[in-house]
């Protein structure tokens, strides 16, 4: 009796902990929830963002060798596409929240691309224009996280 | 002086630069490295803390081991009973199987930054490595080669110097500990949490007393091991202090966080150039496969020294079976982990925050017997010892008790 | 003596200092006095779960149980007599040889271990 007890309180409680958190997960983001996520997608982008052109920096001057850099690449490209996949994930509840949204979504795609071209550059020169692109990038992304913080 | 005494120099020598090489793991070398772009070095004091906690613990299970030729872990069931040290069996090998895991997809890691092949398919490779080296070589030459070569990581200390870094900039954060604009308080205190895991990772002291077993330690031998303590792991600690100071003056200016290994080598190569890249990288690659060793002796120790079957890489594998197939499994497990793709990275962040919630698990009963005068006779805690044992452990019980729910207020430090 | 500090979950070495088991549990005798005496230790998971109780308990000692080759072979018993010196370790006056293998360690060894190269080599 006492176990079966003891068993029944456990699961209740483990049933009520997945009822939590499933409404947690599926309640539909406020405006300064969605503002949090941006936020967060912004962040990443930016990283990815200024880690390439600071790769990109490395291998005009020498820096790196190519397995490293290629590997690099990879990782900052990994960041852009974690912050993609965080604000198409997340529908904006409300004009302002949308409007943020297409301030955003732009300038990631456009890092995204920018790293492509940074990463399968295959001269100096064009390498050079990616990574001021990409330094483009992150100090508008940087401008526009400074906004709404 | 005779041949001996100049060996015997030259064996505490070795043991001194292979603590140093082995203090620093995948935990150490991504928490350094993130919480540096983050904070600055405004977590500087946490890493002096946990290196001081973990020689004060690491010195009283070397004491326990020199005296008594017993492995801690062994003595844990016998003062702490059966099902408690049961259950502290569990929470220690659930948190070094999965640190295994981290270090096996750190090695990984490090071989794509060399390569650039992707680090899943050097996952299987380098547990077969681990395997056959923990199986057949010997493993004391392992341990030096490792050690020594980890030391390799002291290109960051020399990148450090040549970036020409901002001392007054760094010695305000060092003194101002906190929060920079834009972090919150929260994930101040999660990063300190994480780091302090980092320095006072449990699989250190079981490795540390079981290697002392082996290698037959007595009385005579607290000395080796008191060198080893208090001049190893400090200067290990400074190679981890050295990963947070460069990313921290390369990145935290930058306002980009650290999430990837490549990351944190890359002050390197924007002060060395390609040369000091690859010793970064060699370090790494030595650090986490050093520390994968470890951790997976370290897994197989505890389970053997809870039951009491034999165990131990200096017997023949046919007589230490159940020693050798926990071994294999522990490394199995880790590997499996690594194969849900998770990223090692993200790994070692979490193995980190259950480390904290484990270390009481492994740190009371160190204390407990280390004041225990059936096993120690007159060497015995000190009051020294046990002032700051005591004290340690209520830090320990802190960072334990605020580990989880830092980590879910913070969303993993992502604020 | 008090069995429950000095003796219960110790570790066994045999004569030559290699590990038998741990003390997992004793057997109590009584002799002609009324007085109790411990008549064995009893090593092994079977002893060990049996001791511990309740359902984890249960469960270690008929997972031990199920692993040996004889259902109801018990745990391993060793005798109180060949106990030699109780330091911060049980050390016997015999070779562990002479004891029964621990089933677990032998069925590993003979179907796992040794199938593989260099089992038996010392490194």
């Amino acid at each position: 009796m006492k176990s079966s007890w003891r068993l029944a309180i456990a699961l209740l409680a483990l049933g009520l902990l997945w009822a939590g958190l499933a409404f947690n997960l599926s309640k539909p983001t406020d405006a300064a929830g969605y503002l949090r996520t941006a936020l967060q997608a912004a962040e990443s982008a930016h990283d990815g963002a200024a880690t390439g052109a600071l790769i990109g920096h490395q291998q005009l001057d020498q820096q790196v060798f190519t397995t490293f850099a290629v590997s690099a690449y990879e990782d900052a490209g990994k960041a852009l596409a974690g912050a993609q996949k965080k604000l198409a994930g997340t529908p904006p509840p409300d004009p302002a929240s949308a409007g943020l949204r297409d301030r955003l979504a732009p300038l990631v795609q456009a890092a995204v691309h920018d790293l492509g071209e940074a990463a399968t550059a295959d001269g100096d020169a064009t390498l050079r224009a990616a990574v001021g692109a990409l330094q483009r990038d992150a100090d508008q992304l940087g401008a526009l996280i400074e906004q709404h913080q | 002086m005779k041949g001996g005494g100049v060996r015997r120099i030259l064996s505490i020598a070795l043991g001194i630069l292979t603590a140093i090489g082995g203090f620093v793991d995948i935990g150490d070398i991504v928490a350094n490295g993130e919480a540096g772009a983050r904070f600055g070095i405004a977590h500087a004091w946490v890493l002096l803390l946990g290196v001081v906690g973990i020689c004060v613990y690491a010195e009283m299970s070397g004491r326990v081991t020199a005296v008594s030729g017993r492995p801690v872990f062994d003595l844990v069931r016998e003062r702490l009973g059966p099902r408690v040290a049961l259950a502290n069996l569990t929470g220690s090998l659930l948190v070094t199987v999965l640190t295994l895991g981290a270090e096996i997809g750190g090695v990984g890691l490090a071989l794509q930054l060399a390569t650039s092949v992707d680090y899943l398919l050097w996952v299987p490779v380098v547990a077969f490595v681990l395997w056959v080296a923990l199986w057949r070589a010997k493993f004391s030459t392992l341990e030096n080669v490792f050690g020594l070569t980890g030391l390799a990581l002291i290109v960051f200390i020399i990148a450090f110097f040549r970036l020409g870094p901002d001392t007054g900039e760094l010695w305000h954060q060092a003194s101002h500990p906190g929060p920079p604009s834009g972090e919150d308080w929260g994930t101040y205190w999660f990063m300190a949490v994480a780091l302090f895991a980092s320095a006072l990772t449990p699989y250190e002291v079981f490795f540390f007393s079981s290697g002392g077993v082996e290698e037959r330690w007595t009385r005579k031998d607290l000395l080796t091991s008191r060198v080893n303590v208090f001049v190893g792991f400090p200067l290990g600690g400074l190679l981890a202090f050295a990963i947070m100071l460069t990313s921290a003056t390369v990145f935290h200016p930058l306002d980009i966080s650290v999430d990837a290994l490549s990351q944190v080598a890359m002050p390197v190569a924007l002060a060395m150039g390609k040369l000091g890249l690859a010793a970064a990288i060699l370090g790494f690659f030595a650090a986490t496969f050093g520390a994968a060793m470890e951790t997976g002796l370290s897994s197989a120790y505890t389970v053997a020294q809870y039951f009491g079957w034999a165990w131990g890489k200096l017997r023949r594998p046919r007589e230490a079976a159940r020693f050798h197939i926990v071994l294999l499994v522990s490394i199995l497990v880790g590997v499996a982990v690594l194969m849900t793709t998770i990223d090692p990275i993200q790994l070692t962040e979490y193995t980190l925050v259950f480390s904290a919630v484990a270390l009481p698990l492994t740190y009371l009963p160190i204390l407990v017997v280390a004041n225990d005068r059936g096993y120690l006779g007159n060497r015995v805690n000190g009051r020294l010892a046990n002032t700051l044992g005591t004290l340690y452990l209520i830090i320990v019980l802190a960072a334990a008790i605020a580990a989880i729910p830092l980590m879910l207020v913070t969303r993993m430090g992502g604020g | 003596m008090l069995i429950g500090l000095h003796l219960l979950d110790r570790q066994i070495l045999d004569r030559d200092g290699e590990p038998v088991g741990k003390v997992d549990d004793v057997e109590l005798d009584v002799d002609d006095d009324g007085t109790p005496y411990v008549a064995a230790l009893l090593v092994g998971q079977q002893a060990l779960g049996e001791r511990i109780g309740g359902r984890l308990g249960a469960w270690i000692a008929g997972t031990a149980r199920r692993l040996s080759p004889d259902y109801d072979r018990g745990p391993i018993r060793i005798p109180y007599d060949l106990v030699a010196e109780v330091d911060s370790a049980v050390n016997l006056s015999v070779h562990r040889e002479v004891l029964p293998d621990p089933a677990l360690e032998t069925w590993l060894r003979d179907h796992i271990i040794d199938r593989i190269p260099g089992a038996s080599d010392a490194s």
